[in-house]
């Protein structure tokens, strides 16, 4: 996720380090993915709901913040995983036969799906932060973190150990359900 | 007269595919599928693709020709049924076709392959297999990886050791 940032996020000045990289680097990628790296130029990250599994491969989604026609994707563990009208984000690009992600799939809070639908289509800016990617990103390793905190908390818990003062105590945060409302919306 | 024999010669544009809009969205998906379906028009650009010669009346009347292999909405595909065969022979037939349409002379050969262009092309469209599909998909799911790997270090202004 930190990676999939700090390559496709634009920085305060509206550049992105993959465009650095294409620009000066590109003569590092072997021969046959410099296509490639210039198709991954145009990736989006958005949040897409599935429609349906395509017949071939992948599944059939569509973009609920931009809208459009019905995507191919082509991945195969959303195939598997992903049931009819789920919502999620992910980066995407068009690969010429179909689209490919990245790799990184995170869930999309309806709420947060909801209100970014209605700002684009107001013509106003995503009510995230900084991006939709790292809020999104940063919802997904909240969450993850939340609920092995629970996990760890239904535990069954073994005697005590003896400690000493100076040892740290294992540190628990607030109840996860407190928490999960910690987002990083504006 | 009636019938194909009185058509006159014409070149023109073969018949865009129907607009799908009143229909099911599933076949609106479909559609979509159909016309993104890159092999065909990779392999021929829209030039190519979309313009024929057809002699009125004649043996290779492209619409003759298109009735006899099947290209015709109301006919079943002489190969239909068989994709994997269609594909086989639709590849082999184009190649050829490619190398026969740098000659301008030759329209016998191109109102011969015009309607099986069209029906091949329906037929590799359609009918690809998942197994084509992925073996498209993996080699650009791996590139993808190799992508960021070398991107994330030439892209970084530090020095980037990934594990």
């Amino acid at each position: 996720m930190v990676s999939d940032l700090a390559l496709f996020e634009p920085n305060q000045r509206g550049t992105r380090a993959y465009d650095r990289f294409l620009g000066d680097h590109a003569d590092t990628l072997e021969p046959g993915d410099v296509d490639l790296a210039h198709q991954m130029a145009g990736a989006r990250f958005s949040i897409l709901r599935v429609l349906g599994s395509h017949d071939l491969a992948g599944v059939w989604v569509e973009d609920v913040i931009n809208g459009g026609e019905p995507i191919w994707v082509l991945d195969e563990g959303l195939e598997v995983s992903a049931p009819d009208g789920v919502e999620f984000a992910m980066r995407i690009f068009d690969a010429g036969d179909f689209y490919a992600g990245f790799g990184i799939v995170v869930p999309a809070d309806p709420e947060v799906t909801d209100f970014c639908g209605q700002a684009v289509s107001r013509g106003n800016r995503l009510p995230v932060r900084h991006s939709l990617a790292a809020a999104l990103y940063a919802d997904a390793i909240w969450d993850e973190w939340m609920r092995l905190e629970e996990e760890h908390a239904s535990r069954p818990r073994r005697a005590a150990p003896v400690m000493s003062c100076d040892e740290p105590s294992p540190v628990h945060g607030p109840s996860g359900a407190a928490l999960r409302r910690r987002r990083s919306y504006i | 007269m009636d019938g194909v024999n009185d058509r006159e010669w014409r070149s023109g544009i073969a018949s865009p595919m129907p607009s799908q809009s009143a229909t099911s969205p599933r076949s609106e998906i479909g559609l979509n599928a159909i016309n993104r379906s890159p092999p065909i028009s990779r392999a021929f650009p829209l030039p190519v693709r979309s313009f024929f010669v057809s002699a009125p009346g004649g043996v290779f009347d492209a619409e003759v020709l298109a009735h006899i292999f099947g290209d015709d909405a109301e006919d079943e595909s002489p190969i239909g049924g068989t994709p994997n065969c269609a594909w086989t022979h639709s590849r082999s037939l184009l190649a050829t076709s490619l190398v026969s349409e740098a000659q301008p002379e030759n329209l016998l050969w191109r109102a011969l392959v015009t309607p099986l262009r069209g029906t091949c092309s329906g037929a590799i469209n359609g009918v690809m297999t998942p197994d084509e599909a992925l073996t498209l998909y993996r080699p650009i799911r791996a590139g993808i990886q190799r992508v960021l790997k070398t991107g994330l270090v030439g892209g970084s202004k530090f020095r980037v050791r990934l594990q």
